[in-house]
Parts: structure tokens; sequence; C-alpha cells
């Protein structure tokens, strides 16, 4: 066994017993008294790292709320199929993004005759449902509904300014309400919107840039307005709530900085 | 036990591939913790970090009947995907200019011991500069092992590598980053 060989195999030896905490520094050290000359300094950088770890640690609760998220996120998906499961998926993708739209249209459809009977039309009373509220998802189909008959970017992308703003104006009044438990949704819907329409304006900025300038500036004044009124909001919030609050925050820093370097594009 | 699955996570697995959101929850729980560490370790975000956790395993899911065709180890796969979501935020925010990261001591001044939180936001600090200074392959071992917490095999599986070739370069990365905190102590 070569001696680079050796020290490797003395290391990896000393690291697993370290990991394990089954040793200190000095057991190691006294079991290979030859290699200590360079084994102390690798022990002692290992045990640094390994020191450090706790330091980059999730927050409490992250992982248990995070995973509330993803699986509400994936129930969410559009189709009751998975993409891979809908018949001849394999062959023709486009066939899932088809379906998926026509699907739409329908329910679009159903859900304006419904509206033709009740004599309510939903854009008029859709703004002030709130999540939790039971009428709440027949918002968001009709805002899937919408999106997935817009075939225009530029209008694509007003609408998710749109909803965007919604959720915004929607965590106000849940705050406000004291209504705690929806605004996580609330906050993964505003940070879905947001990036779809920041996205979207980005890539109407090469074929469109004065249109995208204008989206832009709509958004960052959406975003500017609202994200500082809940961050006032959050002083009064549980600390769940803040942190949720400070998720906007986020959402709307990084959405800011995209729109900055969108902005200066229609610049002469 | 296959592909180095315990029976658990290979119930869960299987269960995820067939469409329960659930179990794959439960993988989400199983794996989170250490992808965020991992992800945490390179981005002096957190916010940035939690997004790009939760992204990492929404690709996964979304690309989970592909997973045994490429017969990567379920934990592999997971972090091989988290270092490709990784390198797209770079890409990003190379293109836009970056979000000033006041989050974090924002987030540091609420919790119960500020000077300990404010202690533990300056070693992350001090700790990625130094990581920041290694070659690439050091730096990757490195974060797998020590902040990730990953075995040496589960390592080396991410990495493409066989246990001795990484072993080799766990040597080399330790005694690579031993030699920049010497450097950084002296410069101090």
């Amino acid at each position: 066994m070569g001696m680079k060989t050796a020290e490797e195999k003395i290391l990896q030896t000393c690291l697993e017993n370290l990991a394990e905490g089954s040793s200190s520094l000095d057991e190691p050290l006294a079991r290979y008294p030859e290699q200590a000359e360079w084994l102390r300094p690798a022990l002692e950088s290992a045990a640094w790292l390994q020191d450090q770890r706790p330091v980059f640690e999730a927050r409490p609760g992250f992982v248990a709320a995070s995973r509330r998220r993803l699986v509400e996120r994936i129930q969410a998906q559009p189709s009751g199929l998975r993409p891979w499961q809908a018949p001849f998926a394999w062959r023709a993708p486009w066939l899932v993004e088809t379906r998926r739209r026509l699907g739409y249209a329908l329910l679009l459809l159903v859900l304006v005759f419904q509206i033709g009977l009740n004599g309510v039309t939903i854009a008029h009373a859709a703004p002030t449902w709130l999540p939790g509220d039971a009428p709440y998802p027949a918002k968001t189909v009709y805002e899937n509904a919408s999106l997935a008959l817009t075939l225009n970017q530029m209008d694509q992308a007003g609408l998710h300014a749109l909803y965007a703003r919604r959720r915004l104006l929607e965590i106000q009044a849940l705050i406000f309400e004291e209504r705690y438990e929806p605004i996580p949704a609330a906050v993964d819907n505003l940070q879905y919107h947001t990036r779809q329409a920041t996205a979207l304006i980005e890539l109407l900025a090469s074929s469109d840039p004065h249109s995208a300038s204008l989206l832009a500036a709509d958004l960052r004044q959406t975003l500017t307005a609202q994200a500082r009124l809940i961050d006032l909001l959050a002083r009064f919030a549980p600390d769940d709530t803040r942190l949720q609050c400070q998720r906007v925050r986020h959402i709307a820093d990084q959405a800011l900085a995209q729109i900055d370097a969108i902005g200066a594009l229609d610049t002469p | 036990m296959t592909d180095g699955l315990g029976q658990e996570e290979l119930e869960l697995l299987h269960a995820a591939q067939n469409g329960d959101a659930e179990a794959f929850g439960r993988l989400y729980e199983l794996y989170a913790g250490r992808v965020f560490r991992y992800l945490y370790a390179h981005l002096d975000n957190r916010l940035d970090a939690e997004d790009i956790t939760e992204e990492v395993f929404l690709r996964t899911w979304q690309a989970l009947p592909g997973y045994r065709q490429r017969g990567a180890p379920l934990q592999a796969f997971v972090f091989r995907v988290a270092h490709n979501a990784l390198m797209d935020h770079y890409r990003k925010t190379r293109r836009h200019k970056p979000a000033v990261s006041l989050e974090d001591e924002r987030f540091q001044t609420q919790l119960p011991d500020q000077a300990q939180g404010l202690e533990d936001l300056e070693n992350r600090r001090h700790l990625r500069r130094l990581l920041g200074k290694l070659r690439r392959d050091y730096r990757m071992v490195i974060d797998l092992r020590f902040m990730a917490g990953l075995s040496l095999e589960e390592s080396a599986q991410v990495m493409n590598r066989s246990p001795g070739a990484l072993r080799v370069l766990q040597h080399r990365a330790v005694l690579a980053l031993r030699k920049l905190v010497e450097q950084d102590r002296l410069e101090e």
C-alpha cells in the first residue's frame, strides 16, 4: 500500500470516528503517532468544519412548513394526472399542455354559464374573496383558466402581475383580520405569479422593450407599495406570520432586482 | 436494500413514483435538512437557500419517472439536482443585481440569543469566504462531507467517483483548507 493511500485511509477512519463522536482528537493521534505531524492539522480542520455545521442548519420549523407547501403545490397541479401519466405524453408533450388548456377552456365555459344563470359576475365578486373563504377556490380556478386561455406573452405577464397584486392585497387583509393560517399558501402563490411575471417581462424585453418597461414599471409600483405595507403589518403579527412577511419582502426584493435590470433596456 | 436505500425509503420512493405526494413529502423530510445545509454553505441569503431547497424537490418530483433508468441512488440524485439548481441560481443572479443580503442580519437579530445569532452569522461568512477560495471539486467534497453530512460513499455517488478517488480528494481538500485557515490567521 502506497504511503499516500495509507494516509488517506487513516484520515477517513479518523473522520468516521470523529463524525460518530466516538473520539476526541487525542485518540487518533495516539493511535497513529508516526502520522501525527500531518494528521493533527487535518483532523483539526475537519473538527472545525464539523463544529460549523450547526450554524448552517435550517431554522426551526422550516422543514415541516416547507414540506406542507411542497405537498400542497404537488397536489394543486392543474391536471389530476402527473404529466408523465397522461396517455402518449412520452410521445407528444405538447398534447399534455393542449389537454390542460382545453380542460380550462371547458371549465371557464361552465363557470361563465353558471355566472349567467346566477346573475353574478366573478369579475365583480372575486376580488373580495380571501384564502380560506368557501368560494375562494373558484377565484383561483378562474385565474388559472384565464391564464391558460391567454396566448399573448404581454397579456400573460399582465395577468400574472395582476394576480401577484391580488395576493399581496389578500395577505394584507388576512393579517388585518388575524386569519393567519392561509397566509403561507397565499405567499407561495404570490411567489409563483411574481416569478412568472418577471420571467415573461424579461422574455418580452428582447422583442418589445417598451411594453416590457411599462409592465416592469407597473409591477415595480405594486411590489414596492404593497410589500412595504406588509412590512408594517408584520410588526403586529405572530412570529410565524412575521416570517411569512419576510418571505414576501424577499420575493419583492428579488423581483425588483430583476425589474431594475429589465428597465435599463429601454433607456436610449 | 436497493440502490443503497433503506426499506422505508424504498417504499416511500415506490409510492411517490405512483403519484403519492404525501410519500414524497416524507422523503423530503428525510433529505431536506442536508440539502438546505449544502445550499446555505454556498449562499449568503437564508431565504434563497430555502427557496432553492423547495425548488430542488419540485424538480426531483418532476424527474421521478426517469430516476430508475439513470441508476443513481436517490440521495445522490437529489444532490445532483441541488447542484444544478445552485448553478442556475448563480447564472440568474449574475445577470441581475443580487439582492442585498440584509435578510440574514434581520433574521439573526430576531432570535432569542442575538449575540449568538450574530456570532453564527460571522462564522458563516468566514467559512464561506474560505471555502470560496478552494478548487471547485475540493469545495464540493467538503460541502457534501462536512456541511451536508453525507458519508464518503454517498458523496462519491453524488460526484460520480469511486470511494477510493473520493478519499484522495477529501484528503487533499482538508489539507488545502487547513492551509487557507493558516494563511487567514497570519493575515489577521
